[in-house]
């Protein structure tokens, strides 16, 4: 411990009490601490950003945690919510096409179609469809009708009322109205039912039981479809009637509205209408994208973590000049090529709104200079001596290692990560050229980087996922976002798209930075990316 | 390359900035030009050196840790300083129990003196407030240097104004009698230099 005088007081005084005596020679006296002080002090500092730094990023890490939580909660709550809207619209479509079987009721009611003749060729179309159950039901009742029409037909009971009716249909072939027919087969509201079976039945022998029965399958169909499946209630009053064609004797009253079919006109109208739903994967398109951009890692390396273990002469330097060699190394931070190839699935939300994930590969590169040795936050170890063989002015020349060489080398960095990414697009799934506009985010893991002091080969480092001491912090999230031009030709099931990209990392890509999060200096990258998907030729997002 | 400023020209402001900034390197600036003062405080309040080091290192962390919170309202060796003292008075609260106050038979009056400041150097100044009880050297510190009052020397102490008033006398009379000691050392020729 060395003393020093102490400095002239601004009382003059020779003389003086004991306070007096105390206080000038303590007031301004200096004591220089032992060398070793300030180590322990800039270690104590060290452990205790450390602390902060352990804080900050379990905090980081339960926010990044809630986010994608929260992400993928509204993704899947926004596919439920779609799938759950693709079903309902069964049943609006159930809705929908009731009306339009009034109308063709209206039409037919004019045209008065041939009962027998329509049944029959009803009768033919084909059964069993898979794919539309609609068609499927329409064949079943075309059977139906056509066997009521035989029995109509060789009814031999001219007692029987039912049969002396459809005989008088058979004969005919006229006069009963589509409205009926239409109504029962299409089983959607009886309200319009009913009123069909007393237009048909006005001035007819059953009046009052056509309007009765009518109303009571008004009344049941109006319980069914208060059922929880709604895409079914429309087709539960057709089963209905089926069984009761097939299973027993069916109500007199329904035998005119099956009796009666539409036109064929009408009734490919309403098949039309009556198309599903297009199939879940056929929202979904597999592709593939190529992303070239210019990326900047944007370390600062300022106020070196010290969770990474340097070695003794990263310590010993540090003390001299790190601020320099950070200095310098940001000053001379060059941006580089970046490339990114992705494997990715877009599933078409809506017909605007595209999700799209997958995963990704990228490599970047960037380039720096030092003239300290100074390479992803630390000097090189054992060049250091060939390093500072040409020694410099420098401002402090207290020890070998204050003196550093004048001549900047150039350091280069490659960087390989790989990701899994999540974007949003929004855009038009229609053939044709388009423009689409897209935002997202991306996890992914630093899998490797190589730091290269040029002229030194020996001098490069190399750190993988499992290096302990990397200073480089291995999982990585980032936002990005572009826009650009899709062009799918007409009916071809690939499309392409071109368009800009930008990334901004969210954390830096340095492992523990030791600025506050404001003044981190996270990573970033513009460029170009191109992408080609393919999937259903017909625009898959666009829904009935 | 780019050339570095020298640490001596770093005005107080920059190098608070710089400390606030991150910078180690600033950080040490700090510390290299307030350290010698600062020991020359923590002496007085320590019984050795190691006990002084332990309350700078206490007090520089304090002051890296808070220096956001320094206003620049006054220079920053009076800032520094209270952090200084304050790291002294936990230290003391820490070691108070362990340490008992030596109770000795000295005048409660001493007035009247007149000391030749040339005589006496820092170091031997030094010696004799060390050796004082730690509870005398606090409240003697705390009073004679820093110039608190009795009042709130009692409050940082956790003892009475009274008690403060006859801890500072009985240390004085102390003082008084080691420096007379002193003096009579000098005449004889065994001054320390």
């Amino acid at each position: 411990m060395a003393t020093s005088a102490p400095n002239p007081t601004p009382d003059p005084r020779p003389t003086g009490d004991l306070e007096h005596l105390f206080r000038q020679k303590f007031a301004e006296a200096e004591v220089t601490p032992r060398a070793g002080l300030w180590e322990q002090l800039d270690h104590e500092l060290l452990v205790e950003q450390n602390n902060t730094y352990r804080r900050k990023l379990t905090w980081h890490r339960w926010v990044a945690a809630a986010c994608l939580l929260l992400f993928f909660s509204a993704s899947g709550w926004a596919i439920l919510r779609k799938w759950q809207n693709s079903t309902s619209s069964v049943a609006e479509y159930s809705t929908t096409t009731n009306s339009s079987g009034t109308r063709v009721a209206a039409n037919n009611q004019a045209t008065a179609a041939t009962g027998a003749a329509a049944a029959s060729a009803e009768g033919q179309k084909p059964t069993g469809s898979a794919t539309d159950t609609n068609n499927g039901l329409l064949a079943l009742e075309g059977e139906y009708i056509s066997a009521d029409a035989t029995r109509s037909t060789l009814s031999q009971a001219p007692g029987s009322e039912y049969d002396a009716y459809a005989a008088q249909i058979a004969a005919a072939g006229q006069g009963i109205s589509e409205t009926s027919r239409s109504q029962a087969r299409q089983g959607r509201t009886y309200e319009s039912s009913e009123v069909g079976a007393e237009s048909v039945f006005a001035g007819s022998r059953y009046p009052g039981l056509t309007s009765s029965v009518a109303a009571q399958f008004g009344a049941n169909y109006a319980t069914e479809s208060n059922a929880s499946l709604p895409g079914w209630n429309g087709l539960t009053p057709r089963f209905a009637n089926l069984r009761g064609g097939w299973l027993g004797a069916r109500p007199d009253t329904l035998k005119a509205s099956l009796l009666a079919v539409p036109q064929p006109g009408a009734l490919a109208a309403a098949k039309d209408e009556t198309q599903p739903p297009a199939k879940q994967w056929r929202r979904l398109r597999l592709g593939a994208t190529y992303a070239a951009a210019s990326y900047n890692p944007n370390i600062n390396f300022s106020h070196s973590d010290g969770r990474v273990q340097a070695d003794a002469v990263t310590n010993a330097l540090r003390n001299y000049y790190q601020d320099d060699a950070e200095t310098e190394y940001r000053r001379n931070l060059r941006a580089g090529l970046s490339q990114r190839v992705a494997v990715t699935a877009a599933y078409a939300l809506n017909k605007h709104w595209t999700l799209v994930s997958g995963v990704e590969a990228a490599e970047q590169h960037a380039t720096s200079a030092t003239s300290y040795g100074f390479i992803d936050g630390r000097q090189v170890s054992r060049q250091v001596a060939n390093l500072f063989d040409s020694r410099g002015n420098n401002a402090f020349t207290s020890g070998a290692a204050a003196v550093a060489p004048t001549a900047t080398r150039k350091t280069s960095y490659r960087y390989r990560t790989m990701a899994v990414p999540v974007e949003i697009r929004y855009g038009s799934a229609k053939p044709g050229t388009s423009l689409y506009a897209k935002v997202g985010a991306a996890v992914g893991l630093l899998l490797g980087t190589r730091s290269e002091l040029e002229g030194s080969p020996e001098a490069a480092r190399v750190y993988s996922l499992g290096s302990s001491d990397s200073p480089y912090r291995q999982l990585q999230t980032s936002v990005r976002g572009g826009a650009g031009v899709r062009y799918q030709p007409a009916a071809a099931s690939w499309s392409l798209a071109l368009g800009t990209t930008t990334e901004v990392g969210l954390t830096t890509l340095n492992a523990n930075p030791s600025q506050r999060a404001l003044n981190q200096s996270r990573p970033y990258s513009i460029g170009l990316e191109a992408s080609v998907d393919f999937g259903s030729a017909k625009p898959a997002a666009v829904m009935p | 390359m780019r050339q570095l400023t020298p640490p001596s020209q770093l005005s107080e402001a920059e190098l608070i900035d710089g400390c606030l900034a991150g910078s180690r390197l600033m950080q040490k600036y700090l510390y290299e030009r307030f350290s010698g003062r600062m020991m020359a405080v923590c002496l007085r309040y320590a019984q050795t050196t190691f006990e002084a080091e332990d309350v700078l290192q206490e007090g520089f962390i304090t002051v890296f840790r808070n220096l956001g919170s320094f206003r620049r309202e006054c220079p920053l060796e009076f800032w520094i300083r209270r952090i200084m003292v304050n790291a002294a008075l936990r230290q003391h609260r820490r070691n108070a129990p362990l340490v008992a106050v030596s109770e000795g038979e000295y005048p409660e009056e001493l007035a009247g003196e007149e000391f030749t400041l040339a005589n006496y150097g820092f170091e031997d100044l030094l010696a004799i407030v060390q050796e004082l009880a730690p509870r005398y050297r606090m409240v003697f510190n705390l009073f004679a240097i820093e110039g608190y009052g009795h009042k709130e020397i009692g409050e940082m102490l956790g003892i009475s104004e009274g008690t403060s008033k006859s801890q500072y006398s009985r240390a004085r009379a102390i003082l008084k009698s080691k420096i007379e000691r002193l003096d009579a050392q000098s005449k004889h020729g065994h001054f320390r230099t």
